[in-house]
């Protein structure tokens, strides 16, 4: 019937509900993965993004490219939120956790519009991000355990930086980069490493390649009064004075006002105030300090006091640098001057130095060196700030590293290990479940897709390479027999009766044997063979002439606890592991479509990264699908 | 098609131009619960474990993404003034217990939704009434006979983990086992033995970053704040708290220092400097190592404190640092002074740490139990951690109910299902025509078994049958299966979905008033709102009505 609306809400308010609701806020985040698609990997295009305040920004970093596109599609925006989380928690992957939730998000829709309630679809998605999440971690390689020593190597750290910087605009220049950015990690402290030590400075001009790392403090020269160029540039042993007072004629306090009778006290006045400035420099030339750098400004009076001892100053350092050189040399920012020479930071060489167009002061040789400085040079201011952005993402990488010390192989490898790995559990789901879990399976192909996709390869032929590969995998059987004296024949075979695989053993009884796997099955049947190799054995032992254990269950998954086998007095302590040798396989982005062991191939990434990028993913689509009405209130007449 | 309406001369005479004026059970009643209907049927799709989120925007343009009923109904400013009634019904149960504000909407909706049919056979608004009223009070009296539980210890991990599961389940499905032992521990760390649990004490700090997952609990305070000094890090920490800036203090009349000769001159800043050292050391020697302060910290104090080895922490506001006070069991001192060992908090560990990229402040009790505590909840977007923040708030309430009352009730629709059949059989013994009303009062319990099945995919009227042939064996505690498949049922006591016993209590009876006092009114007497009202945008479909 028809009816006068009725108005509940607030006039202007807005409703949008229903499953045609949920597919457009599906289609909106597939749409969002399709702004940075472009930007994944070592082949990645950059995205040139002019924002709101006409700023141009040049990057194929996924959280500042979805950060500057500023999406208000209230859906939408759970993955600009999520490739912000990215960034805050492990700081590289933002383009992976995009891409791979929009990719969720894509094929999840087709099952929403063939009538999968949301509820079932969230609860299987949360499932199979809990397997791929265990998947890693029994995947993962500790690199601490595998490079002998307590601690992480060189080397192995290159590594991770250098996979990291493989997707960033100065991907030609990784081997450069990723050492300096080691480097850098490696003289923080290590008990917390805190990022905000290492300092980047950008300098217009010279080449990407002219960067350089500073061990210890680098800022650019802050302004001075007349007289500092008779200042000294260069000092050995530097006694450094950081100070948070001002070294200038000024009134004491603002609120202050004198009461003078005579024109000579008046005159004492001026001099009382000449004498405190002076007394103040007095006393660090009496501690005898070269360096003096203030957070506040240093008149000329004080820079030309200084240039006539020797006596390097600098006024007006930012906050940050004055944190770093403390950190650095030691000391402490002091308020007022003491004799007290522990205040004072010390630093073996200090130095004034040209960089481009511009004028460092440099400390090195820091007997506390916790501290250290990019020194970015390039053409385009453009270029220096992605350049920044990479290094960031390479510096949190190698952070991550030492904090979690499990690594995973890049170039898809992890990914397709994933996928296969869901996949194959989808097969042990019933229900609806099955089809969410190899939609998610599916999902995590994109990534070695796209990978090759944006190198210019045929990605269904490397996707099948991968997958083929990744399928390769080996039962490994190995076991104690008992109760038999001579040399033993063992052999498996299928349900079928076919060979699979033999081997003859010594009296000690131990065998290991190794068969491919048939994927096609979650569980497959085997028999064991037991025969002494001489026939005279075989007839002192009658009864074990030929012992058959037969329909033992393998699973094709996961490996199985030890167990004990016994027929006919013969026992096999018997135990079963799975080789999935081709679990780090990924794509070669040198060498057109083909693929590599990324793990020898030293192409690796922490899995941190990939699992917090899962469980991102994960959370936001389960977000997005949990929405079935959204209401919008009319904007408040004050906005 | 416009609206008719009929304005009675003698009536709108009286009225100001522009008023509007509605009455009988057409105009007025009807149109109350038509908008009362639609309303919790906007939140009827989100009740339970599997009710699906709903995307608010609100008037400052932050978007909500939830399915707690109150959050909804808050952001979304309800006009109607019908609507308006159940809505104030749903806080109240907020305040009173905390949880359960939708049931109160749904079960409001529902009520009136059958006061609708009854109204339209012909039975008078009082005997609905009336009949609702004489229902109520006999779904009270029976309450407690569903009482299948009650908590026994609730110091005891594992049971408060049991309870509080099914509140958090109908928020975060998923994630319930997680969440509600992480609430548990919360709640029983700082639950003191003389039983009096505030809600307060359980603190919330949201850091994006990581999953659902990493979230943690920890006896203490964590503050996103950073350490102001050098020092950020002390282990057995006696706090020195102060309210007032870490400064040296000010005159609070506005004055001028006078100066009469260049030696004073010489000696001023001399003299501001040693005072401030003296009462730094002060601090110092009193045994503080950390300092606490509401207001900002002067250059020359953060000085000082460094050369102390003082660990200095900036909060922002009065309530931090009271509720720190209180953690650390520390005196805010309103004046920079020593502060007396009485006066002095402690903590076992205060520590800056870098939590995904921010960096919090942290004040940790190891050995016994502090009076807060905080859960620290991760999250991949900003929405998904505020809505785990009221599942958590949820969870607490719950437990605070529980130390009002231990009593529990099946949930999951078991309790509803033996509500609504005692008193469809009361009903039946109830001469005159209230009895029509009792039963639909009944009838309206179905709605929540109902609500459960649909949001899950499943045929309510399937469950509903199969809960009463259930029911009617005598077995009480059986409910909605929501992990099984299709309409499956279980004994809801095995599976520990339980309900407080006075979530139910007074939802049903907030509930019942509400519905009760929308259908009282017979009457709509709207004055012009002030400014008269807007014109209409455009011809947009003006005259439609769809």
């Amino acid at each position: 019937p028809m009816r006068p609306t009725l108005i509940i809400l607030k006039e202007g308010s807005e409703t949008e509900g229903g499953r045609q609701h949920l597919l457009s806020n599906l289609d909106a985040c597939v749409a969002v993965g399709e702004a940075v698609r472009t930007t994944l990997g070592p082949c990645g295009m950059d995205k040139l993004v002019v924002d709101s305040g006409k700023k141009v920004t040049v990057s194929n970093d996924g959280a500042t490219v979805m950060k500057c596109l500023e999406v208000v599609h209230p859906a939408a925006r759970a993955l600009v939120e999520i490739a912000e989380s990215q960034d805050a928690e492990v700081g590289d992957g933002t383009t992976s956790v995009v891409l791979l939730a929009s990719e969720m998000a894509g094929l999840v829709k087709r099952l929403v519009s063939d009538g999968v309630h949301p509820t079932s679809v969230i609860r299987a998605c949360r499932k199979a991000c809990a397997m791929a999440v265990s998947k890693i971690e029994s995947t993962a390689v500790n690199i601490r355990h595998s490079s002998g020593e307590g601690g992480i190597g060189h080397e192995l750290l290159e590594r991770c930086a250098s996979t990291s910087l493989n997707s960033k605009l100065i991907s030609q220049h990784k081997d450069h980069f990723a050492k300096l950015v080691v480097k850098a990690v490696l003289t923080l402290d290590q008990e917390s490493l805190p990022l905000k030590m290492i300092g980047i400075k950008k300098v217009a001009g010279g080449s990407v390649r002219d960067s350089s790392l500073i061990d210890g403090v680098a800022f650019k020269k802050a302004f001075s009064y007349a007289g500092f160029e008779m200042q000294p540039k260069t000092y050995k042993n530097a006694k450094i004075a950081l100070l948070n007072i001002e070294l200038e004629l000024k009134s004491e306090r603002d609120n202050a006002e004198l009461r003078l009778g005579s024109v000579e006290d008046y005159q004492r006045v001026i001099d009382a105030e000449w004498s405190i400035l002076y007394s103040k420099l007095e006393a660090l030339c009496k501690a005898r300090v070269n360096v003096v750098l203030s957070r506040l400004p240093i008149g000329d009076v004080a820079t030309q006091y200084f240039a006539d001892r020797d006596v390097f100053c600098a006024g007006r350092i930012p906050d940050d640098d004055m944190k770093r050189t403390l950190n650095a040399c030691g000391g402490c920012i002091i308020s007022t001057i003491s004799d007290d020479h522990s205040v004072y930071g010390e630093c073996g060489l200090f130095e004034e130095v040209q960089i481009g167009a511009q004028r460092f002061n440099v400390f090195s040789q820091c007997p506390r060196a916790k501290s250290c400085t990019f020194i970015i040079r390039g053409g385009a201011q453009h270029y220096m700030d992605e350049t920044e952005r990479s290094l960031h993402d390479a510096i949190m990488v190698v952070r991550r590293t030492l904090k979690n010390d499990l690594i995973v192989g890049g170039g898809g490898a992890c990914e397709m290990e994933i996928s296969k790995h869901l996949r194959n559990m989808s097969a042990t789901v019933p229900g609806k479940d099955q089809l969410v879990i190899r939609a998610v399976a599916r999902a995590f192909e994109v990534i070695p897709r796209q990978l090759s996709d944006n190198a210019g390869f045929d990605s269904i032929n490397i996707l099948t390479l991968l997958r083929q590969k990744h399928a390769e995998c080996d039962h490994i059987v190995c076991g104690t027999i008992r109760n038999t004296s001579a040399p033993i024949h063992i052999s498996i075979h299928n349900k079928d009766n076919k060979l699979l695989a033999t081997t003859t053993t010594s009296n000690a009884g131990q065998f290991t044997l190794k068969f491919p796997i048939n994927t096609s099955l979650v569980a497959d049947q085997y028999s064991i063979t037991i025969k002494p190799t001489d026939a005279a054995a075989a007839n002192n032992n009658k009864d074990q002439s030929s012992v058959v254990f037969k329909n033992i269950v393998l699973s094709n998954l996961a490996d199985e606890p030890p167990t004990k086998l016994t027929e006919a007095n013969t026992t096999i302590d018997f135990k079963h592991s799975i080789d999935d040798k081709g679990k780090w396989f990924g794509i070669d982005i040198n060498k057109v479509d083909s693929i590599v062991d990324t793990f020898d191939a030293g192409i690796w990434e922490p899995a941190l990264v990939k699992i917090n990028c899962i469980r991102a993913a994960t959370e936001a689509i389960c977000l997005v699908l949990s929405v079935d009405q959204t209401i919008k209130a009319p904007p408040s007449a004050a906005n | 098609m416009a609206l008719h309406v009929p304005k009675p001369p003698g009536f709108s005479q009286m009225l100001k131009d522009g008023a509007k004026h509605f009455s009988g059970l057409e105009e007025a009643v009807f149109r109350n619960i038509r908008a009362c209907k639609e309303l919790s049927q906007t939140t009827r799709t989100a009740y339970g474990p599997n009710g699906m989120n709903k995307m608010v925007i609100n008037h400052l343009e932050k978007l909500f993404v939830t399915n707690d009923a109150a959050t909804i109904l808050r952001e979304l400013e309800v006009q109607h003034p019908a609507a308006k009634m159940i809505v104030m019904a749903s806080h109240m149960q907020e305040q009173e217990v905390g949880d359960g504000t939708n049931f109160v909407l749904v079960f409001a909706g529902a009520l009136l939704e059958l006061a609708e049919e009854l109204l339209r056979m012909g039975l008078s608004v009082s005997e609905v009434i009336d009949g609702y009223e004489k229902a109520c009070k006999k779904a009270l009296e029976i309450l407690p006979d569903c009482v299948c539980s009650s908590a026994k210890n609730l110091h005891d991990l594992n049971e408060v983990t049991s309870f509080i599961r099914t509140a958090v389940m109908s928020k975060q499905y998923g994630n319930e086992d997680f969440l509600a032992n992480l609430i548990a521990q919360a709640c029983v760390s700082i639950y003191p033995e003389s039983g009096n649990f505030n809600v307060d004490s359980v603190r919330v700090c949201k850091i994006l970053g990581c999953g659902v997952t990493a979230s943690t609990v920890l006896h203490g305070m964590v503050f996103k704040k950073e350490a102001e000094g050098d020092v950020t890090s002390v282990k057995d920490a006696k706090i020195a708290v102060f309210s007032c800036p870490f400064d040296c203090m000010v005159t609070e009349t506005k004055g001028t220092v006078l100066i009469n000769n260049a030696q004073e001159l010489m000696n001023f800043s001399k003299g501001e400097e040693d005072m401030m050292e003296a009462q730094v050391k002060a601090i110092k020697e009193a045994g503080a190592n950390v300092v606490v302060t509401g207001g900002k910290v002067a250059d020359m104090a953060l000085h000082y404190a460094n050369k102390y080895k003082l660990m200095v922490v900036r909060l922002n506001t009065k309530w931090d640092l009271r509720r720190l006070c209180k953690t650390v069991g520390a005196v805010a001192l309103p004046k920079m002074m020593a502060p007396t060992p009485d006066e002095m908090g402690h903590c076992d560990n205060v520590y800056l740490t870098e939590v995904g990229d921010t960096q919090v402040v942290v004040f940790k009790h190891e050995k016994e139990d502090g009076a807060i505590s905080t859960v620290v909840i991760r999250g991949s977007t900003d929405n998904l951690m505020d809505d785990i923040e009221r599942a958590v708030d949820d969870g607490v309430n719950t437990f605070k109910v529980l130390v009002r009352d231990k009593r529990l009730v099946p949930g999951a629709g078991a309790t509803e299902i033996e509500l609504a059949k005692q008193i469809t059989s009361f009903g039946e013994s109830c001469p005159g025509l209230d009895q029509y009303a009792i039963k639909k009062f009944a009838e309206a319990f179905e709605v929540f078994p109902r609500a459960l099945a649909e949001n899950s995919g499943v045929k309510g009227n399937e469950l509903i049958s199969k809960l009463y042939s259930a029911h009617h064996d005598g077995n009480k505690n059986i409910g909605f299966d929501i992990e099984g498949d299709g309409p499956a049922v279980k004994d809801v006591l095995e599976a520990g979905i339980l309900d407080p016993y006075l979530v139910k209590h007074w939802g049903i009876r907030l509930a019942t008033n509400a519905a009760i006092t929308v259908l009282r009114v017979d009457q709509i007497i709207m004055a012009r709102p002030a400014g008269g009202p807007k014109p209409p945008q455009g011809n947009k479909d003006f005259d439609d009505d769809d």
